[in-house]
């Protein structure tokens, strides 16, 4: 087999055998654009729970759809099955993550700041948990 | 082409690039458990002594435990897709040095 034929068929050859064999997504750096900011967002909103959530309604729906965003794109990506259930733990209204924290400041009115003090570092670690998993996926392949 | 030889050394090869693929992967997910449990002890602690001072209330606390549990969830949810990671590496890196093993052994 001359160099020009095999240079030709290797890229196509190996293409076919590795396209059958991913088991998970592979890295995104938008999906890692989205899940760090709304980690941003989320902690600075977080803050904020010492006043009334009345006074800061708009910034909470703000933080929910940067949140929303962030895991729609997510849904919409092949083999992302692990990313999308941590989404939806870390905002589930019913859970103890992020959702919770928002539910707990709406229905109390306001929340202690030792109470935010002591949640936050779970609230970073769940996003960070995220993206460390979007860090981990492997690179996609160059063309 | 001897195929034997090609698979023999691929064989080799792929033993190697599983050894070190998999130690990070469980060196790593022995770190993160160890930590998870001394971040939680660290934290429940603190809320507890909160709890008692009144500057928290019992169902901040109770928030906080079951916190830990959905985290704890999330962490091993990581964890699994990181192993699922390592697997696609480790089969792309093995049928990567086949494919070059066969290519190389072509005249």
């Amino acid at each position: 087999m001359n160099a020009s034929l095999r240079s030709v068929l290797l890229p196509i050859f190996a293409s076919l055998l590795l396209a059958g064999c991913s088991t998970i997504a592979t890295y995104d750096k938008v999906a890692y654009d989205k899940a760090t900011g709304a980690k941003a967002e989320a902690l600075i909103l977080m803050d904020r729970a010492t006043d009334s959530y009345s006074a800061h309604s708009k910034e909470v729906e703000a933080v929910r759809l940067t949140i929303a965003k962030a895991y729609e794109y997510d849904r919409g990506r092949n083999l992302n099955a692990e990313t999308v259930k941590m989404w939806e733990i870390l905002r589930a209204p019913e859970g103890n993550l992020f959702g919770g924290f928002l539910r707990r400041w709406r229905e109390k009115g306001s929340l202690k700041p030792d109470a935010i003090a002591i949640k936050k570092p779970d609230i970073e670690q769940a996003f960070d948990e995220i993206i460390a998993l979007e860090i981990g996926k492997p690179k996609p392949k160059k063309d | 082409m001897d195929f034997d030889r090609i698979l023999k050394d691929v064989l080799g090869q792929s033993k190697d690039l599983g050894r070190t693929l998999f130690k990070q992967l469980a060196t790593q997910a022995a770190k993160d458990a160890t930590d998870f449990l001394k971040q939680s002890r660290d934290s429940l602690k603190r809320a507890a002594l909160l709890l008692a001072e009144g500057k928290i209330d019992p169902d901040d606390f109770e928030d906080l435990v079951r916190g830990k549990r959905d985290l704890a969830e999330m962490r091993a949810l990581k964890q699994a897709g990181l192993a699922k990671a390592a697997i696609d590496t480790f089969t792309n890196g093995v049928l990567n040095l086949f494919i070059d093993a066969v290519f190389a052994a072509i005249p």
